[in-house]
This record gives C-alpha cells, structure tokens and sequence, in this order.
C-alpha cells in the first residue's frame, strides 16, 4: 500500500512538474514524465523480485525528484517565494523572479503539495523494509535528500551583499536617442569616477532600445540578473517600462524623465525640468523679447507632447497666440507643406522639436525657406548640425561649467548634451549619498528634497516625484550653444 | 476521519490556488497595467 502511494505521489510529483518546466522549455518537458516510467518499471521489479537495488535505485531517484523539483524548484522557490513576497515584501530571503503566469505558480503549489506526500509516503515505506533490506542505498537516497534540498535552497536564496554596489543605468544607446543615452552614460560614470566613497560602485549599463519590448528585456535583466540596487534612467518612454518594476522590486529609481507621472514619490523619482517649468522659462524669455505669435512643428512623442500641451497651456496665462501646431511623425522627410503653412499664419517664432534625423532635416529646410526667427525647448540642444540655427536661441538646462569642461576634456568623442549629463550625474549622486549614508536607501532618497549639484538646485516638495529645478536660456551662435542666461 | 482529512488538504489546496491567483494577478497588472499584450519578456530558463 505505501509503496502504492509513494508511485502515485513521485508520478504526481513528476508530472506537475512537467506542467511546470513547459513554462520554461516548451512541451519537450513533457517527457520529463518518462521518469514515472523509470519508477513503475522499478515498482515491478521490486514487487516481482523484492530487490534492495531495485529499491535503492527506486529511493535515489525519488529522492532526487522530491529534492531537487519538489522541495528546492517547486516550494521553495515557487509556493514559499510567491506567498513571502507577497506578504512580507521586505523579507529579503528570496531572489527575484520575473513576473510569471497563473499556471507557472499553480504548478509549483501543486508540485510541493505533491512531493511532500511524496516524502511522508517514502518514510512509510523506509519503516516498513526489513532491516536488513535498508543498507546503503537508504542512506543514500537520505543524504540526496536533506544535502541536495539545502544546497538548492542555498542556490536559490537571495544573494549576500558584497560590498559592491550595483547601479543600473538605462537609457537607450541606440537609435534616434543614441546621442542623449551615450552622453547620459558617460555622465553616470564620471560622477562615479569623480566621487571618493567608502564603499566601490558597479555600473551596469543596459540598452532600453527602440521599443517597448526591447526596454522591457532590459529592464528585467538589469533588476533579475544583475541584482542592481538601485536604478538610474533617462527618457520618458523607458521610463514608463521601468517604473513599474522599481517600484515591485523595491528599487529607488531616478529618470531624468519629463512626463511627471512616472515619478510616484515612493521608489520612482523624475529629475529633469517639468514641461511646466520648460513652458514658464520659454514663456518668460519669449516675453521679454517681445514675442506675441508662436508657431509650434514638433514631432509626435510622449515628452515632447508634454512640452507643447505645457507651452500651449502657458501661452493662454500669458495672452500669448499659438497661431500654427503640426505634429509630424518621426519618419517624415518633406517639411515643406509645413513650413508654408506655419508661415502663412506670420508667427513672430517657430518652436520645433524633434529627435534626428528629422529634427535636422526640418532645421534644414526652414533654414533653406529663409526662416531664421527658431526657437525650442530643449530640442536643439540634440541637433547636430547647430550651424542651421545661427542666431537660435532655446530653453534647457543649467550647467555647472566646471562639469562641461571635464565631461568634454574626458570624452571628446561624445558631445555633451546639457539636457542629459547634469542631471544623470546628479541621479547617480543622489543614490551615492543614501548608499554611504548606510540608511535605508529607499528611505534616505524620500527624504532628500534639495541637492545642490551640476544642474544647480533641484528641490522636490515632499512625498512628491519629481525633483524641478529651472531651465535656463541659451543661444546658438557660429554653430556652437553657451549659456545666454541663468 | 479519512474522508475529513482528504476534504481538508483538498480546500486547502483550493485556497492557496485561489489565493496564488489573486496574487499573480495583481503583481502582473501591477508590472503591464491594462495591456494584454504586454508580457515579461525574460526567457524563462
């Protein structure tokens, strides 16, 4: 009878954890089940012969199978990780885990549940042998046992910390952004390199790409392989993807990011001038030069959407006209139905906005119509080919000169962009401050409402998320942009 | 007694599925929001 029960218990065992691994390999697990096979030949055998191999062979595989997917793989980290997690989030005993379907976490309740039947029946069994018939085989199979399910677990227990701090820096280093992300890279590690710590700082760069999928591979490398501590990012559209996985693993997150909602006060901040604090600055400069017409052509993104709703809606305070707005998508290569139009509305500026190519596609055919009155928030910072818009002037951010010589004079080979390198040498400062803090290091950045740093002042009201500060103006003169004022 | 205790483990089971299926749930609209398409796209090995 218990032998009966221990087979049905190992081949339900057996199978769920099949159920389980199609997850991770496909339906080639199923013939994870020929093991069942294995067990019933050996059942026969055993009852035919009453073998003491048959029934060692028979303890070791069982053994193994409640060991090493029933106890280490399906229990502990499937049942015990997802109810711990869930209940007790700050426990730090289990590793992190990706976010996994339904049927993935069923199997694994329904494997433990399985193997510990498994385990109570083989211990009935063990009794019931002769004495004589429990040599070495038993002691054996126990060994796997208790050795193969503790080393499991050391395996799969959250790693110790080593002393290294581990940051992840995302943005993407490719595509129309390459040229924000290189320089956003460079920036996070020259703040490391600049600063004196006690404890040593690793820098893990991911790629969040082009796409929604390709930021969501590289978020969850970074947060479930690398084990990052904490997370520098730059642009919003990645930093929507990141968001939610800061803040279900508990990692303080800073994106020099403008759509204001990713930051949510808690694991999540922004550090970067609002659009709002983009729109007043623009505003106030626009003003005081005596500007009454704007004619908007910008590309359709999320923060440069934010950029032209925040300027519309700063335009309508001021009794400023937003005379023309085209929105044009990034693939566009002919401006100039555009440029006729916006003309003919006789705007006293045309703000643009765009990412490259087509940001200098349309600088150049404005340049080429004879349009020399351009202006942006931010936008031309990133151009490259400034010398279209000689006389130009735009609102980004400030810039510790000290910061923009070192940047330059250690990498010649990547433009400094204004709107990036600040700001991401001030994320990564802020994160070095709570690591050599030794506090809580979620609870040290909710608590940071001032720095001081290469963008100037930032400050953060508090339980807000969103670090502001103000942008200052700036002027592009024989292809090169200097600060015109603070 | 047998029956009771077989009843037992079996509502036990129903509850950690129902309860493991609230939590999965949760965590991952938590990580996708509303988009159905939206998916860890970590390979699972």
């Amino acid at each position: 009878m218990n032998l009966r029960l221990s087979f049905a218990a190992l081949a339900a065992t057996i199978f769920f954890t099949s159920i389980r691994h199609i997850y991770r390999f496909g339906s080639a697990a199923l013939l994870f089940n020929l093991i069942t096979v294995v067990l019933a030949l050996l059942l026969l055998w055993i009852r035919a012969r009453r073998s003491t191999i048959a029934a060692g062979l028979y303890a070791l595989i069982g053994a193994w199978v409640i060991a090493g997917f029933g106890i280490v793989d399906a229990l502990w980290d499937g049942a015990l990780k997802l109810y711990v997690r869930y209940f007790f989030p700050g426990a730090g005993i289990f590793r992190r885990s990706p976010p996994r379907p339904f049927g993935f976490e069923a199997a694994a309740i329904l494997t433990a549940a399985a193997s510990l039947f498994a385990l109570y029946y083989g211990f009935r069994l063990a009794r019931t042998i002769d004495r004589r018939g429990r040599p070495v085989f038993l002691a054996v199979a126990l060994l796997v046992l208790v050795g193969g399910s503790a080393y499991g677990i050391s395996r799969r227990t959250a790693a110790r910390g080593d002393g290294v701090v581990r940051i992840g820096v995302i943005v993407p280093t490719h595509g129309p952004q390459r040229p924000l992300g290189r320089a956003f890279v460079r920036a996070v590690e020259l703040a490391r390199d600049d600063r004196a710590t006690k404890r040593r700082y690793e820098l893990v760069i991911a790629d969040s790409g082009t796409t929604p999928s390709e930021a969501r591979t590289a978020i969850e490398r970074l947060v479930y392989k690398d084990n990052v501590q904490a997370i520098v990012g730059g642009i919003s559209r990645s930093g929507q993807i990141v968001a939610p996985y800061a803040a279900a693993e508990r990692i303080p997150h800073l994106c020099v990011c403008s759509v204001a909602s990713i930051g949510d006060g808690v694991y999540n901040f922004t550090n970067i001038p609002l659009p709002e604090d983009e729109a007043t600055g623009w505003m106030e400069e626009a003003q005081r030069r005596g500007i009454r017409r704007v004619a908007i052509v910008a590309q359709n993104y999320p923060s440069i959407d934010g950029h032209v709703n925040a300027l519309t809606a700063e335009a309508a305070r001021r009794n400023v006209g937003i005379v023309y707005v085209n929105r044009f998508d990034a693939t566009t290569t002919d401006f100039r139905p555009i440029i006729k139009a916006a003309r003919e509305a006789n705007p006293d500026v045309y703000v643009i906005s765009g990412f490259n190519p087509a940001l200098d596609l349309l600088g150049g055919q404005m340049n080429a119509a004879g349009i020399h009155e351009v202006s942006a928030v931010v936008a031309l910072a990133i151009s490259e080919k400034k010398d279209l818009y000689d006389g130009a002037w735009y609102t980004d951010s400030w810039v510790d000169d000290g910061l923009r010589i070192e940047f330059e004079a250690r990498f010649p080979d990547t433009p400094f962009v204004a709107h990036m390198v600040p700001y991401a040498y001030d994320s990564f400062n802020i994160l070095a401050d709570a690591f050599e803090s030794g506090q809580d290091i979620g609870s040290y950045v909710r608590n940071v409402t001032r720095h001081r740093g290469a963008a100037g002042l930032i400050v953060r009201s508090p339980g807000g998320g969103n670090f502001r500060s103000r942008p200052a103006v700036w002027v592009i003169a024989n292809g090169n942009a200097r600060i015109e004022k603070e | 007694m047998k029956r009771l205790r077989w009843t037992l483990i079996a509502l036990v089971m129903a509850a950690l599925l129902v309860s493991a299926y609230r939590i999965v749930e949760q965590r991952n609209r938590s990580f996708f929001g509303q988009d159905p398409s939206a998916s860890s796209s970590m390979p699972m090995h």
